[in-house]
């Protein structure tokens, strides 16, 4: 990982993936949306609002792989003080809140018609609506600060803390039976979707995934560039 | 849509304009911090030529430091 942490060459490696995760990822999405409303057939109960889920699914899914991911920077961040870690961490969440978003708000459309109701104090919703707090929290507490590295390390924490939400929405469907489908995909005994559904919703997710590495990199590139220009604009008023 | 078009529809679309958004709004301040270093990079140039990529220093660092404060001195010196 080390190698990994000096900026330029980071920069470099960035540079010479970004074309390829790039065309993976519309690649990707553009199958995986195609199968997602021509290919895949209606649900026997839910009819043609079963293709919410291919957004909903998958946006769900980048929400908490991308917490556990910047909980992960930050303890690389806190621990080793990789100064890459805390940019990652900050490129990071505003995608996360993005996804968050994207789950609450699909769920609230595809609730509507399933269940009857836009929202319900249900356990995984509301898990997942303090996951989107927590996101906002992040984002917040990362420039609150004059000094910045004191903002990235109140984020770190926060994101560290916070990790104790995805388990609790992971097992929310479990532990709290009240609206929310228990795991269809995830489970020990294997996934209880039909193939036919199943596929193009690995499709899309694999192509959020892509999609959330490239936006990834090129904030983290952004960054990087914010870093030195800082460094610049200091060293001018220091000189002048 | 079999009655459910109010529902998709808004559901997909949705995601990609916040999508699309994210990235865009990711390119143009990429684009926009890209542009501003290359103009202070042109500045130092002009001034003192010196090779090294800008992003070769961590952020913060040192030698980013001291070589910027350089690039001033020679600017006064210039002037």
């Amino acid at each position: 990982m080390h190698r990994f942490a000096n900026p330029a060459r980071f920069t470099r490696i960035a540079d010479r993936v970004l074309p390829f995760v790039a065309v993976a990822t519309a690649a990707a999405l553009g199958v995986g949306f195609y199968m997602a409303l021509f290919v895949a057939p209606p649900d026997y109960q839910q009819g043609e609002s079963v293709r919410i889920m291919y957004v909903h699914v998958p946006s769900a899914w980048m929400a908490m792989f991308i917490y556990v991911a910047i909980a992960v920077a930050s303890a690389v961040a806190l621990i080793w003080r990789h100064p890459l870690a805390d940019l990652a961490a900050k490129a990071s969440s505003p995608i996360g809140a993005g996804f968050a978003f994207l789950t609450l708000v699909t769920g609230s459309l595809w609730g509507r018609p399933m269940w009857g109701t836009w929202w319900e104090w249900d356990g995984r919703l509301t898990s997942m609506l303090i996951l989107f707090f927590l996101y906002l929290g992040h984002m917040a507490l990362m420039h609150a600060f004059d000094d910045q590295q004191r903002g990235y390390r109140a984020a770190a924490i926060l994101a560290l803390v916070g990790v104790i939400n995805i388990p609790i929405i992971k097992f929310s469907v479990d532990w709290w039976a009240t609206l929310h489908q228990p795991a269809s995909v995830f489970r020990l005994d294997g996934p209880t979707i039909h193939p036919s559904m199943l596929w193009p919703l690995l499709i899309t997710a694999v192509g959020f995934k892509l999609y959330y590495v490239t936006v990834v990199l090129l904030r983290i590139k952004s960054e990087l560039i914010a870093a030195r220009l800082r460094a610049l604009d200091l060293a001018r008023l220091k000189a002048s | 849509m079999g009655g459910y078009a109010a529902f998709v529809w808004p559901s997909l679309g949705l995601t990609l304009v916040v999508m699309l958004g994210l990235l865009l709004s990711t390119l143009r301040q990429l684009r926009a911090r890209q542009r501003r270093l290359a103009a202070l990079e042109a500045e130092g140039a002009t001034r003192r030529p010196r090779g090294g990529s800008l992003a070769a220093a961590a952020p913060g660092d040192a030698p980013t430091v001291t070589r910027s404060r350089e690039n001033e001195r020679s600017e006064e010196a210039a002037s």
